[in-house]
């Protein structure tokens, strides 16, 4: 049996498109000093660190976490990097718990940054994602590949480009009362529809801008945490699966290219270990990982907030709205903000917030679990973290 | 620590300069099924896939995205931890130990003739005030000529352990350089940074290593299962000027933890045999002193006596070390690997006798930044 552990400390720095009066260390320094406030302790008190750092070609250094290590309190004590594209952030959650619930640490840090202004174009690197040979070349970068699965899923589902527009105006409302988030001017239903198309049927409004920022999330075993925190936030279902990275070998009669069908085993995975039976009553907020409108509608579906297909209509329904009966990226989620790496400990970090009741203008009432999650290659990784105001 | 963990299989490809019959997918499909099939498993027993890569040495960002499928994640429970892949197997460790994990695959691999390794690891340093001059061979040599300074340590010291090293690695199957060589030929040898000469450096190697980790229910259903009672990873500050660079301080730390948890007071009497990472000669003998073999200072004298020699008192990389095969990110895994092998009798030829409790050491960044120590006992 894992041992029980929670969240008692979260610190953002706000994303912003270049944070040039810092360098890397200086930005993780931010964050991680105060987590260090948030939980109220020392770096004394941390016994290990997890730094969550994906491509290293953002950031033009090599191995970043070796730099940082100084800024994120590393030195003189045991640190490993996980690295799983985007869905890093969220791993870094899940392996922060592995090591607090293992019982060889009791207080663990998990740190992330991405500084993609450091780089000359964010999407020429998400280029070389893909296999030199034979897909590099088509152009396949993250917005086409979206916009391959957005198209199946209007073909499929009948989604329409007003449903996506929809998820678009909701996450900018949310960002303007959120004081970390990175686009912070509300945008209207007109304005979405008239916005110029990048990648049909991408257009500018259904894609994240490219952000830096830093993010801290503490770890801590029940006893500590019950000493440390008023309200901390349980850590009480993880998961992280993988998928073949062939688009065209996700395409069968289980599996559709639109459906993520890893995403929803992952949320299965952390939801039975959560002791969550019916997502969509026992769920009170979520922050998933969606960089594209189309990711967040496909998110509803695998997170069990409706049925498979109807993601569209759960936002129509105005479900998912900060007054809704089902919150979903009260934030303003990766579409406000994405500073990649570090974008799915931003959703854990919101989501542990929103349970320690620390979320502010965002906060939901009577949160009881909440939910985070993060998405990492061509869509192929699939992180998750349920939280809870109680243990399970 | 709520559970025991038990290493209960390994598997290696034989290391080599570069083998053109493989891409880099191939390579590591070629390990991961290995591992089954020599253990009769089916991909779906085995719950949790921790993978030990590296982007720039795997040659695209993101590498995971075409390496989590060969190596056996699609839609499995699992987790890439960055760089040298002994902290991928500290990661398992601690999954199995949490109780989310019964049976756990580690998998690393290295397809280096591809990639120009030291400008990769130059780009580790940052853009002004490091990369101008340092990368892994330059700031490694900047240890070794800190420590030869410090100690009056002679080339000839350093040459024992790469003539031992070559020669168990002409005993290794699995090894990449396998002839042995003379310490005239060692001494004879080109600077490369001094005073790191050619046959000092480790070399650089592909191949696949992958090791399954089980809980203590499970390991009972593996014939040969080694229990990890020791284990921790250490950092140390990334600025070579803010240390001391004739020590490995991040490694004398990350041994003392592991030996307080594996109970042991005494490492030169209790360890029977050891896997290091020789990154140079040099380094090895730095090794012996932060690891508690010897006294500080006295690395060199304690490989002359022949102590770490295959027959001696505390045989040191039986395998040949990274000086006969270094497989990148897969390094501090061979490591591992080969005192899994120590301890289960498996060794062959370079088999040490009675190994009952062993220690596998990996590295991660330049100047031996980041340390991990690994201790198994039957």
């Amino acid at each position: 049996m894992a041992r029980r552990c929670a969240i008692i400390g979260v610190g953002e720095t706000k994303c912003a498109t270049h944070r040039k009066e810092v360098d890397a260390p200086g930005l993780v320094s931010e964050a991680v000093i105060r987590a260090l406030e948030d939980a109220e302790i020392t770096i004394k008190d941390i016994d290990a660190v997890v730094f969550a750092l994906a491509p290293d070609a953002f950031t033009g250094v090599a191995n970043g976490e070796k730099w940082c290590a100084g800024a994120a309190g590393a030195i003189h004590k045991p640190m490993l990097r996980v690295h799983t594209g985007g869905a890093t952030g969220a791993a870094g959650a899940v392996a922060g718990y592995v090591h607090v619930a293992s019982g060889v640490f009791d207080t663990v840090l998990v740190v992330s940054y991405e500084r993609i202004k450091e780089s000359p174009n964010a999407q020429y690197i998400l280029n070389t994602i893909w296999d030199p040979i034979y897909e590099q070349n088509i152009e396949l970068n993250t917005v086409t590949m979206t916009a391959i699965m957005a198209n199946r899923h209007m073909q499929r589902y009948g989604t329409t480009i007003e449903q996506m527009s929809m998820v678009a105006v909701k996450n900018r409302q949310n960002a303007a009362k959120n004081p970390y988030a990175h686009l912070r001017k509300p945008l209207t239903m007109e304005e979405a529809m008239k916005s110029p198309i990048l990648s049909w049927p991408n257009r500018l409004c259904d894609v994240c801008p490219s952000s830096d920022g830093s993010c801290a999330v503490i770890i801590a075993s029940e006893e500590k945490a019950k000493k440390r925190a008023r309200r901390p936030a349980w850590i009480n279902g993880v998961s992280q699966t993988g998928e073949t990275v062939f688009m065209g070998d996700r395409m069968d009669k289980s599996n559709d290219y639109c459906d993520l069908k890893p995403m929803e085993i992952a949320a299965r995975n952390a939801y039975r270990m959560a002791g969550i039976t019916d997502p969509r009553r026992e769920i009170q907020v979520a922050e998933v990982y969606a960089p594209f409108t189309i990711s967040e509608i496909i998110c509803y579906e695998n997170f069990g907030f409706c049925k498979r297909g109807d993601g569209g209509k759960f936002v129509e329904d105005g479900v998912s709205m900060l007054q809704g009966e089902l919150p979903v990226n009260p934030s303003g989620g990766v579409l406000c903000s994405n500073p990649i790496a570090a974008s799915g400990l931003y959703r854990v970090a919101d989501a542990a917030w929103q349970i320690m009741g620390k979320a502010g203008a965002i906060q939901v009432p009577n949160v009881r679990n909440a939910v985070a999650s993060g998405i990492g290659g061509s869509y192929q990784f699939h992180a998750v973290m349920v939280l809870g105001n109680k243990p399970c | 620590v709520n559970n025991k963990v038990a290493i209960v299989g390994s598997y290696q490809t034989k290391y080599c300069d570069r083998d053109d019959t493989k891409s880099l997918t191939d390579m590591i499909f070629g390990c991961s099924s290995g591992l089954l099939k020599k253990y009769e498993l089916y991909r779906d027993q085995v719950d949790h896939l921790i993978i030990g890569a590296d982007d720039l040495l795997d040659g695209r960002s993101i590498s995971s995205m075409v390496t989590v499928g060969p190596a056996g994640g699609h839609h499995k429970e699992w987790m890439k931890v960055a760089g040298d892949a002994s902290f991928a197997f500290a990661y398992a460790y601690l999954g199995i130990a949490a109780g989310l994990s019964d049976l756990t695959m580690v998998v690393s691999w290295s397809k280096v003739s591809e990639v120009p390794y030291y400008n990769i690891t130059n780009l580790t340093y940052d853009p002004f005030y490091h990369r101008p001059f340092l990368d892994e061979l330059t700031s490694k040599a900047m240890q070794a000529r800190a420590y030869v300074n410090k100690y009056n340590v002679t080339d000839k010291q350093a040459a024992v352990v790469t003539v031992k090293n070559r020669a168990n690695g002409n005993k290794n199957p699995y090894a990449h350089l396998r002839s042995r060589v003379s310490m005239k030929t060692v001494l004879a040898s080109a600077v490369l940074s001094s005073p790191i000469k050619t046959l000092d450096n480790s070399t650089l190697s592909e191949g696949a290593c992958a090791i399954l980790l089980a809980s203590e229910a499970k390991a009972k259903e593996f014939e040969k299962p080694a229990w990890v009672k020791g284990i921790s990873w250490d950092a140390h500050t990334y600025y070579t000027g803010d240390t001391d660079m004739s020590e490995l301080h991040a490694l004398r730390r990350a041994a003392k933890r592991a030996y307080q948890m594996a109970g042991i007071d005494n490492p030169a009497k209790t360890i029977d045999v050891a896997e290091i990472s020789d990154i140079s000669s040099y380094h090895e003998l730095m090794e012996y002193e932060a690891l508690g073999f010897c006294g500080k200072g006295d690395g060199g004298k304690f490989a002359e006596e022949g102590h770490t020699q295959l027959d001696g008192k505390l045989p040191v990389n039986p395998s040949g070390g990274m000086i006969s095969s270094n497989p990148g990110c897969a390094s501090g895994l061979a490591r591992i690997t080969e005192t899994y092998l120590q301890i289960s009798g498996d060794a062959g030829e370079r088999q040490v006798k009675n190994a009952r409790t062993a220690l596998a050491h990996g590295i991660q960044g330049n100047a031996c930044q980041t340390n991990c120590v690994v201790i198994i006992s039957r």
